[in-house]
């Protein structure tokens, strides 16, 4: 397990490389394929970012889609301002609005540079503001998971009211160019994929080495046992927060290469039904497995684009039967499902009951 | 002698649990060199004394000064951790998931700074560890999970996750429970090889011949206060203990 | 000085010109009658009109009550025939008013053979008729008068609705009359609404003196555009009476309003209440949420509806009784639910609660989907019993609505209930020792699984109660759930688990916040500052306001 992730990561990074390289020499994709497997691999890096603190350090967030919709939601603002500033004329949204103008916090995101900057400080204050107070009160456990949620729920509220300048209910679209390639060419949607897939290689192997450090070391004792590690005098909230600010930032990550692969974010990926979802993608594919957690997240996703086209109606009925048959069998996910099929199959099945830690 | 020699000065302590007093007015005092051992029978208030000592439990009223001069009234576990006092729990706890080195890795890095404890390992720190692993007798397992100890190499670990620190004050929650007599013999060694001037030494136990071995002098607690303190000689022919110990002793033993 | 006397000056003036309008008081009555119907035959609405209120005046011009008794009938009897078409006039300034088949004089009601003329009813233009209807309802009002409590109470409410159409002397005289309190007190405020539009300057303040009394929108209104024809030069006093009547209807409405505020809390809180009680009793107990809680509300909320329709095919007579019918159906299919959900799914995990809170969102969609297969995602339509209609109005805005006021006594009546259960009870005790100690209970031979599988269930009929509570209030459609389920745990976090006066003291708090809030900042702002509360008080009290201290 321990090579395969940075294997599993060097691959990332070549195919994107490769993807990317292709589509400058002008090879012809699958538009349809490519905006797929973009996407895939922006949930697999949201599915890392939280495998990262759930399963290394476990914190179970149950609202990690805020950190996904400040990425989403900046790279909007910042496609935006690149249409605004080519045609002159703010989108549908804010003239329905009545606005002529960019809201004035619109100010420089027309500035990949200034827009990467932007996310990062947004995200680590807000991750750091909520990280800090919770984890200083010793909120842990089922209750820090459900206030999350409760705060993934509270984002949502607000990005559903139309005043904000976010688009409101109808979320934000009309995005024309991005790095100067115009979102009608084949070659955006390989571009944007070949980065997806590279970026998400460098996050696995970033992730790698984080949890092969000493850092790493303290996020599983964390797990293991926080109130040993506070008696052995660490303080336990710096870790917490560590981790949970590079988890964040993952995310707005994730949020900041979904986005111009499926042209709109709405308010939708702040509900907390997205936010549990990535929780079920990293419990299918087995918490503390780096590898594991990015393999929920394809195939989970991955069956979703399948069946929700096949059978609409059926989805929710098999994601819900998955999820808890997977959470009641397969207390590791994916990782005990090769355990099955291998030699000691028959003693994980008839001891479900051993102790274990979630 | 003067104050610095005191490791833990303990005075009027109150703690209770809603209207239940467990500790009751106690004042108590352990001294730099001396293995003191607290015995008493079940719910006497042992663990809860070692709770209010490393900031697990709230104290109502009464002060705890460690080392001579600090008084860790508004401390959190951490801060009064990094004064120096290492605690081991009633329950084995260590982090199962980790490698043995790993563990004493982790409690060596414990008491430092944030930032100190992202860096590789000093070779003085290497050495540290190894010679710790020596000490606790688990040099041969320091690449197995913790997890897959028996039970009295966890306890040897988990003192080994103390000592790796440097402690200045050992507090020992029942450390030879559940242990076979090889094995205690093994850690009064351990006990006597880690005494000195620099440090003193808390033994809570239900066995009395171990406390009688490794112990300077006892601490009798019953109903959260102290019954009476002296050399174990003394205390077993007390009468208030016997009377309070009377029929329990064969049955803890 | 001047002022004063210009005011009075003006006032006398005012006066005269009210009194030389009044011509038809030099009439007999005869005279008048005879032209009461010269001029209700002109068709002329602005004469009809002015002779309608001169009518009003002289059916109570006299001092004898058997003259004013005559002289209403009259009254009554032509105005009606005015509006059925019964009376009818010729070009030839001939008049008959029809009774069954005879037709009357309509001056003396006596039988007159009819020529061969065309009669035809007067046109009621579009103005004349709220006139012509007050004055009827005050006629018949005064006819029909017998003394305290007799008062024609239909009549009195047709008033209230057009009060600028009374006639003032009809009024006047009703109110020397015995009334009770409650009558008086309504004829006062319509004669003011009509006297504030007077330009007599005693009558407008005596009006303003009577209206600040009865603090409603409407009034303010009234109140506010007189305010703006009052010269403050001539009649500063008068300006300032209604400063002071708007300033008091002002804080009246105010008060209303935050007792309005106030109440709907309450209702809030009381389904909230419903809501998160099961959750903090169970988390307290087995240390999980159910995150299929706000599902169990929703299908609480549907077996209401099939209870409803099945009641309304089979006994439609029962149908208005079916919310009560409904409560133990909704119970015990909620209940059920929740014991099957602890069965198969809850029992596995609990060494893993942050699992369950996966496999209980499995069980939630799965729930929302059910539901949305077979009702489809539309609002369900709920019959509202006619007890449930309405309220009482008790001061200025604030109406104490019936179905918000049955919520609020079922929760209290389930809070009581769960108290006696948890402290009464030997479940509730099983339930408390568990809560504190389970290793400790279970060894003294109380069977924790039992324990669970029960609280469990109690903890999903109740959330399900919720849904029975709310449905008369709120949307009932799949996915209603979410919208209680978020607010229901910060319930659980802020009052703490285990706790039941905890939980309802946070349900008062959490309810009340999103009530207050909400309608001025927004329902964003009421969630932020719910949060902010949350956040701040586990800074303090990491484990809720009101929870118990366990030993871990
Ligand atoms: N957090 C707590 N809440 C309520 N009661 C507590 C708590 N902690 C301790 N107690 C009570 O205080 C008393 C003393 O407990 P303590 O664990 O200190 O006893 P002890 O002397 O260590 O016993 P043992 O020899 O069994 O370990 C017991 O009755 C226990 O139930
Ligand atoms: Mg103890």
């Amino acid at each position: 397990m321990l090579r395969s992730s940075e294997k599993f990561a060097v691959i990332f990074f070549l195919a994107g490389s490769l993807l990317v390289m292709a589509s400058f020499m002008g090879i012809e994709t699958s538009t349809y394929l490519m905006n797929l497997i973009g996407q895939i691999a922006a949930f697999s890096l949201l599915a890392l970012s939280l495998d990262l603190i759930w399963g290394f350090c476990g914190i179970l967030s149950l609202g990690h889609g805020l950190y996904f919709a400040i990425g989403g939601y900046l790279v909007a603002m910042h496609l935006v301002k690149v249409a605004f500033e080519k045609t002159g004329t703010p989108p549908d949204f804010m003239l329905f609005m009545g606005w002529e103008e960019l809201p004035a916090y619109y100010f420089g995101i027309e500035s990949f540079a200034y827009l990467l900057f932007i996310v990062f400080v947004v995200t680590l204050s807000v991750s750091l503001i909520f990280g800090y107070f919770s984890f200083r009160s010793r909120v842990t456990g089922v209750y820090f998971a459900i206030i999350t949620q409760a705060l993934v729920y509270m984002a949502m509220l607000f990005m559903f009211r139309n005043d904000t300048g976010f688009g409101g209910n109808n979320g934000m679209t009309g995005f024309s160019e991005i790095f100067g390639l115009n979102f009608r060419e084949n070659k955006t949607a390989t571009v944007l994929c070949g980065i997806s897939l590279a970026v998400l290689g460098l996050s696995l192997l970033g992730c790698k080495k984080l949890v092969d450090a000493p850092l790493g070391r303290f996020m599983r004792a964390v797990k293991e046992d926080e109130s040993r590690l506070r008696f052995l005098g660490f303080d336990t909230v710096y870790v917490k927060l560590t981790a949970w600010c590079i988890s964040a930032i993952l995310a707005a990550i994730a949020g900041l290469l979904y986005v111009p692969q499926v042209g709109i974010i709405n308010p939708r990926v702040l509900s907390p039904e997205l936010s549990i979802e990535i929780a079920v993608w990293v419990a299918i594919g087995g918490r503390g497995s780096l590898i594991g957690a990015i393999f929920g997240a394809v195939v989970v996703s991955g069956l979703k684009f399948i069946l929700t086209g096949l059978v609409p109606e059926l989805w929710p009925f098999i994601l819900a039967i998955l999820v808890v048959g997977i959470v009641i069998y397969l207390p590791n996910g994916f990782s005990d499902g090769v355990k099955v099929f291998s030699s000691n199959a028959r003693s994980l099945v008839s001891a479900p009951h051993r102790k274990l830690q979630s | 002698m003067t104050k610095f020699d005191q490791a833990i000065y303990v005075s009027g302590l109150n703690v209770s649990f809603g209207a239940f007093s467990v500790l009751k007015n106690l004042s108590w005092l352990v001294n730099f060199g001396e293995v003191k051992g607290v015995i008493g029978p079940n719910g006497a208030g042992k663990t809860t004394l070692l709770d209010a000592l490393t900031g697990k439990t709230e104290y109502q009223t009464g002060d705890i000064v460690v080392r001579g001069r600090h008084n860790i009234k508004d401390a959190n576990e951490p801060a009064i951790a990094r004064l120096g006092l290492g605690r081991k729990f009633q329950k084995p706890s260590i982090f199962s998931g980790l490698s043995v080195f790993e563990n004493l890795e982790i409690a060596l890095r414990s008491g430092k700074a944030i930032l100190q404890s992202i860096n590789q390992l000093s070779p003085h720190e290497q050495k540290k560890i190894n010679e710790t692993a020596i000490l606790i007798g688990l040099s041969d397992c320091l690449g197995k999970d913790a997890g897959t100890l028996a039970h009295g190499q966890k306890q040897w670990l988990e003192i080994g996750m103390l000592i790796v620190a440097n402690p200045a004050v050992l507090l020992l929650d029942e450390p030879v429970a559940g242990m076979n007599g090889e094995e205690r013999t093994k850690t009064a060694a351990l006990i006597d090889k880690l005494k000195g001037p620099e440090m003193a030494i808390v033994v809570v136990e239900h066995d009395m011949q171990f406390v009688e071995t490794v112990c300077d002098s006892v601490t009798v607690l019953h109903d959260g206060q102290i019954l009476v303190e002296g050399p174990m000689q003394a205390v077993k022919s007390n009468q208030q203990v016997i009377d309070v110990y009377l029929g329990r002793d064969s049955e803890n033993a | 000085m001047t002022k004063i006397i210009l005011g009075i000056f003006w006032l006398t003036f005012a006066a005269t010109g009210v009194a030389a309008s009044d011509h038809s008081q030099k009439m007999s009555w005869i005279e008048f009658k005879n032209h009461f119907i010269t001029e209700i035959c002109s068709s002329k609405p602005k004469r009809m009109k002015a002779v309608l209120q001169e009518l009003g005046s002289f059916t109570v011009a006299n001092q004898d009550s058997k003259i004013i008794k005559k002289r209403t009938q009259w009254a009554t009897d032509l105005i009606s025939g005015i509006q059925t078409k019964n009376f009818r006039c010729s070009k030839g300034g001939k008049t008959y008013l029809k009774r069954g088949d005879k037709f009357l004089n309509p001056a003396l009601m006596v039988e007159i053979k009819l020529g061969d003329e065309k009669y035809k009813a007067p046109f009621l233009h579009l103005p004349v008729r709220p006139t012509l209807e007050t004055i009827l309802a005050t006629s018949k009002l005064i006819n029909s008068f017998e003394g305290p409590g007799s008062l024609d109470l239909d009549q009195l409410a047709l008033l209230e609705k057009k009060p600028d159409f009374i006639n003032t002397d009809q009024m006047a005289y009703l109110l020397t009359s015995q009334l009770s309190d409650s009558s008086r007190e309504r004829l006062v405020f319509v004669r003011a609404f009509k006297m504030l539009k007077s330009e007599n300057v005693d009558e407008v303040s005596e009006a303003l003196r009577n209206l600040s009394n009865i603090p409603s929108r409407k009034t303010l209104t009234a109140i506010v555009k007189v305010r703006k024809n009052i010269d403050p030069v001539k009649n500063p006093e008068l300006m300032k009476i209604a400063d002071d009547a708007i300033a008091e209807i002002n804080l009246s409405i105010q008060i209303g309003k935050a007792m309005s505020i106030v109440y709907s809390g309450l209702s809030y809180s009381s389904i909230l209440f419903l809501a998160s009680i099961g959750l903090a009793i169970v988390f307290g107990l087995m240390g999980v949420i159910n995150l299929a809680q706000g599902e169990l509300i929703m299908i609480g909320a549907y077996v209401t509806f099939v209870i409803q329709e099945c009641l309304a095919a089979i006994f439609p007579s029962m149908l208005p009784l079916y919310l009560l019918i409904s409560i133990p159906f909704v119970f015990l299919v909620t209940g059920g639910m929740g014991a099957l959900i602890e069965y198969s799914v809850i029992r596995h995990l609990y060494t893993r609660p942050l699992m369950t809170l996966l496999a209980t969102w499995g069980v939630s969609i799965f729930l929302i989907n059910m539901i949305r297969v077979s009702f489809g995602t539309q609002n369900l339509e709920f019959y509202v019993p006619d007890y449930l209609v309405g309220g009482l109005s008790v001061f200025g805005d604030f109406l104490i609505t019936w179905n918000r006021l049955a919520t609020i006594i079922f929760a209290i009546v389930i809070l009581i209930f769960t108290l006696l259960l948890v402290k009464k009870t030997r479940f509730g005790m099983n339930v408390r020792a568990v809560t504190e100690n389970r290793a400790m209970a279970g060894a003294i031979g109380v069977n924790t699984r039992k324990v669970d599988l029960l609280s469990f269930a109690v903890g999903s009929g109740l959330a399900g109660l919720a849904g029975l509570a709310l449905s008369t209030i709120y949307n009932v459609n799949p996915t209603m759930g979410t919208n209680f389920i978020v607010d229901a745990f910060m319930v659980v976090v802020l009052g703490g688990v285990g706790s039941i006066w905890g939980t309802v003291f946070a349900a008062l708090l959490v309810g009340m916040i999103n009530v207050a809030v909400e309608p001025l900042y927004g329902a964003v702002a009421a969630k932020v500052l719910v949060m902010v509360l949350i956040i701040a008080v586990i800074q303090v009290r990491p484990e809720g306001i009101f929870t118990m201290k366990v030993r871990k």
